[in-house]
C-alpha cells in the first residue's frame, strides 16, 4: 500500500475496496483451511464437520425457523443482560469513583462476586428467578458487569485533576461536572468497556440457557449435543459468533460516531 | 484497535491472515491429543477406559465391585472408569479414541442416525430409569392424571426428555394441555416451591430425595408404559470385529458385577463406599440411592441378565423417529447384539 501513488492510498474508496478484499480472501483461506483439514485427517461430520456440512445444517435450521427462534431469544436476552449490566455497573462506577469511602467498603465484595463462578451460580438462579428470559439476562448482566465496572471507574478516574479545578473555577455544578468533563472523558475508557461487555453477554446468555432454558442457542447447543448433531452445534455457535460480532460492530460504529471529536483534535 | 490494518469495517470485518493460521494450529493441536489405541492382536493388554456417565456414584456399584473383585483382570482387562457425558464418550468411542462406554440405548439409536458405528452388546439397566415424580397430595398417580398440570424437566434434551416423550408417546397424552417447565436439574426444589406439579427424574434421584425427608410421593414409571433399551455396554463395530475376546471379557466382567451385586447388595455397597468416599457424608441417602437402583438392575429372569429384548429396539426406533428426534425410523439390525452375553455365559444364582 505504501508503494502507491500518494493518492491511490488515501483514497477512501481504495481503501474501502482493499478492506473488502482483504476481508473475503481472509475468510476463504479459513474456510479452506478448515476443510483441507477435515479431508487431510478424514474426520466424521460427528467430530468435525466440513463447512459444506455446516452450511447444509445452516440451511435446513433457517428453513424450518428454528435458527432464527432461537436467535432470537439470545439476543434479546443479550441485549437485556448488557443493558441491565451496563447500567448498574455505570451507575455504581460513578458512585465508586466519586467516593473512596464506598469504594473501601463495597469493591470487596464486588470482587468477590466476581470469583464466584458464574457457571456455579447459574443453576441457583434456576430455582430462585423462574422466569428464564430475565434468568438469562441476569446472568449475562453479571458475565459482563465487572469488566465494564472497572472500565468506569478508570475512565471517570483519568480526568485531570487540573480540568476538575479549572469547572470549579467556573463554578460548575456537579451536573455540569459531569456532562462537559466527566462524561466525554470517561467515554473512550466506557465504550472499550462496552465492546468487552458486548461479546461477554453472549457468553452470559449462553450460559444461562445452558442450565434451565428451553429455547436460545446454548439450548440448541445442548439439544444438538444430545442428538450427537455436532453440524448443528457449529450452526449454533457461529450464530453466536455473528450476534458477537455484530454488536461489536454497533459499539465500534457507536464509538466513531461519539469520538468524532477526539480524532479533529 | 488504532492500526487501520485491522480497524473495524461497517461492511467487513478485515480478519488478519494470521489469525485462520492460528486457528488451524488450534485446530490441530485440540485434534492432536494423545489417542488410546485400540489394541492390535498383539496387544491385548491395553488399558481401557470405560466411559460412564456424569460423575462417581454408587448407582455405578456393579463396575465397581468388577474392578474390587478382579472380575476385569480375570478376563485379563485393565479397567478404570470415566466420567462424563455419554454423548461425548459416544463420539471418542465411533472415531477409535476408546474402546467401550456405558450408554443408553436409545442414544445408540441418536448415534446411529448420525452414523456413529457403535453397538449394544449387554444390557445392565433393565428398566428405563426415569420417573415422573409428584408430591402424593397432587394425586398425580397415572399419566392421564398429568394433563392441566404444570411438569418441571431438567431440559428439552437427554435421557429425562426422551422419557417424557415416550410416557407422552405411549400414554397418547395431550401435549398442549400440559406445561412443561424447565427447571434444569433442581426438580426437587421446584416440587417443594410448589413451581411444579410434577417432575421428570431418574428414579434414584428425586423420589430418593422425597423418600429421605420422608414426603409421601406418587411415581410413574415410564417403563410401565413403554420399554425403552437403558443403560448397557457398547462398543464400537471395529472393536467386536478386531477384538471379540475383549468384548467377551468386558460382557462378563460387567455382569459378574451385576450378579454379585444383586446376591450381596450390602458388601457392593460397602464397595462403592471405597470408589466414592463422598457419599459417606450422607450414607442413609446414598444407601437409598442405592437400594432404588437396585430393581432397575434385576432382570426378568436369572438367564436373562444381559440380555436385551429384540423388540423393543424398532419400536424405541419408531417412537424417536415419530417424537422428531430423529427424521426416520433408524434400521435396528445390527445396534444390538445378545451374542457376547451368550457367550459370557452368566445368571443370576438361583
Amino acid at each position: 500500500m505504501t508503494n502507491l501513488p500518494r493518492s491511490l492510498s488515501q483514497n477512501p474508496r481504495v481503501l474501502r475496496l482493499a478492506r473488502i478484499l482483504l476481508g473475503a480472501s481472509s475468510l476463504a483461506l479459513f474456510l479452506l483451511l478448515w476443510e483441507g483439514l477435515v479431508r487431510w485427517q478424514d474426520y466424521p461430520p460427528y467430530i468435525l464437520p466440513g463447512p459444506g456440512d455446516v452450511w447444509a445444517r445452516f440451511l435446513a435450521a433457517a428453513a424450518d425457523g428454528s435458527l432464527a427462534r432461537h436467535a432470537s431469544i439470545t439476543l434479546v436476552e443479550v441485549l437485556g443482560g448488557l443493558a441491565l449490566g451496563v447500567s448498574v455497573a455505570t451507575l455504581l462506577g460513578y458512585l465508586l469513583a466519586k467516593s473512596p469511602l464506598l469504594d473501601q467498603l463495597v469493591s470487596p465484595y464486588i470482587v468477590a462476586l466476581q470469583a464466584f463462578p458464574v457457571v456455579a451460580l447459574a443453576p441457583l438462579l434456576v430455582i430462585w428467578i423462574e422466569d428464564s428470559l430475565i434468568r438469562t439476562m441476569i446472568v449475562a448482566a453479571l458475565v459482563l458487569f465487572f469488566p465494564v465496572l472497572v472500565n468506569i471507574i478508570a475512565g471517570l478516574r483519568s480526568v485531570e485533576p487540573e480540568l476538575v479545578a479549572m469547572m470549579r473555577s467556573l463554578q460548575a455544578t456537579r451536573w455540569q461536572m459531569f456532562i462537559k468533563l466527566e462524561a466525554p472523558f470517561a467515554l473512550p475508557v466506557l465504550l472499550a468497556g462496552l465492546k468487552i461487555g458486548a461479546t461477554l453477554a453472549v457468553i452470559g446468555a449462553v450460559i444461562g440457557e445452558f442450565v434451565g432454558a428451553d429455547r436460545g442457542l446454548g439450548f440448541l447447543i445442548n439439544l444438538a449435543q444430545g442428538l450427537l448433531d455436532t453440524p448443528l452445534m457449529f450452526v449454533a455457535l457461529f450464530t453466536l459468533a455473528a450476534i458477537a460480532l455484530g454488536l461489536y460492530g454497533l459499539v465500534s460504529l457507536l464509538e466513531r460516531h461519539l469520538l468524532a471529536w477526539k480524532r479533529a483534535v | 484497535m488504532n492500526d487501520n490494518r485491522f480497524a473495524f469495517s461497517p461492511i467487513l470485518i478485515p480478519i488478519p491472515i494470521p489469525i485462520p493460521i492460528l486457528i488451524l494450529v488450534l485446530f490441530l493441536s485440540a485434534c492432536g491429543a494423545p489417542e488410546r489405541t485400540t489394541p492390535t492382536s498383539t496387544q491385548t493388554s491395553a488399558p481401557i477406559a470405560l466411559g460412564v456417565g456424569y460423575i462417581p456414584s454408587v448407582q455405578f456399584a456393579p463396575l465397581y465391585v468388577a474392578i474390587d473383585k478382579g472380575y476385569f483382570a480375570d478376563e485379563g482387562l485393565t479397567v478404570s472408569l470415566e466420567y462424563g457425558y455419554e454423548t461425548d464418550y459416544m463420539k471418542l468411542l465411533a472415531l477409535g479414541k476408546r474402546e467401550f462406554i456405558i450408554a443408553s440405548g436409545d442414544v445408540v439409536i441418536l448415534a446411529r442416525a448420525q452414523k456413529l458405528p457403535v453397538s449394544y452388546v449387554a444390557e445392565w439397566y433393565t428398566k428405563y430409569p426415569v420417573v415422573v415424580f409428584s408430591p402424593q397430595e397432587k394425586g398425580i398417580e397415572a399419566p392421564e392424571n398429568l394433563v392441566g398440570k404444570t411438569v418441571g424437566i431438567p431440559g428439552l434434551f437427554g435421557a429425562s426428555y426422551v422419557g417424557w416423550k415416550a410416557l407422552v408417546y405411549a400414554a397418547r397424552l395431550p401435549e398442549d394441555k400440559i406445561i412443561l417447565k424447565t427447571v434444569g436439574f433442581n426438580q426437587t426444589a421446584a416440587l417443594q416451591q410448589g413451581q411444579v406439579d410434577a417432575a421428570v427424574d431418574y428414579a434414584a434421584n428425586g423420589p430418593v430425595q422425597f423418600q429421605v425427608q420422608g414426603i409421601p410421593a406418587n411415581v410413574i414409571v415410564v417403563d410401565d408404559y413403554m420399554h425403552l433399551p437403558s443403560n448397557g455396554l457398547v462398543t464400537s463395530e471395529k472393536v467386536m470385529a478386531e477384538h471379540p475376546d475383549r468384548v467377551e471379557g468386558m460382557v462378563r466382567a460387567l455382569l459378574r458385577g451385576v450378579a454379585f451385586t444383586l446376591a450381596n447388595p450390602d458388601e457392593a455397597f460397602q464397595i462403592s463406599l471405597k470408589h466414592v468416599p463422598e457419599a459417606k457424608q450422607n450414607i442413609a441417602m446414598s444407601r437409598a440411592i442405592f437400594d432404588a437402583s437396585l430393581p432397575y438392575w434385576t432382570p426378568k429372569s436369572p438367564d436373562a441378565l444381559g440380555r436385551t429384548d429384540p423388540a423393543i429396539w424398532p419400536e424405541t426406533a419408531q417412537f424417536l423417529a415419530d417424537a422428531g428426534f430423529t427424521e426416520t425410523p433408524v434400521p435396528t439390525d445390527g445396534i444390538w447384539t445378545n451374542d457376547f452375553v451368550e457367550k459370557a455365559g452368566v445368571t443370576l444364582a438361583p
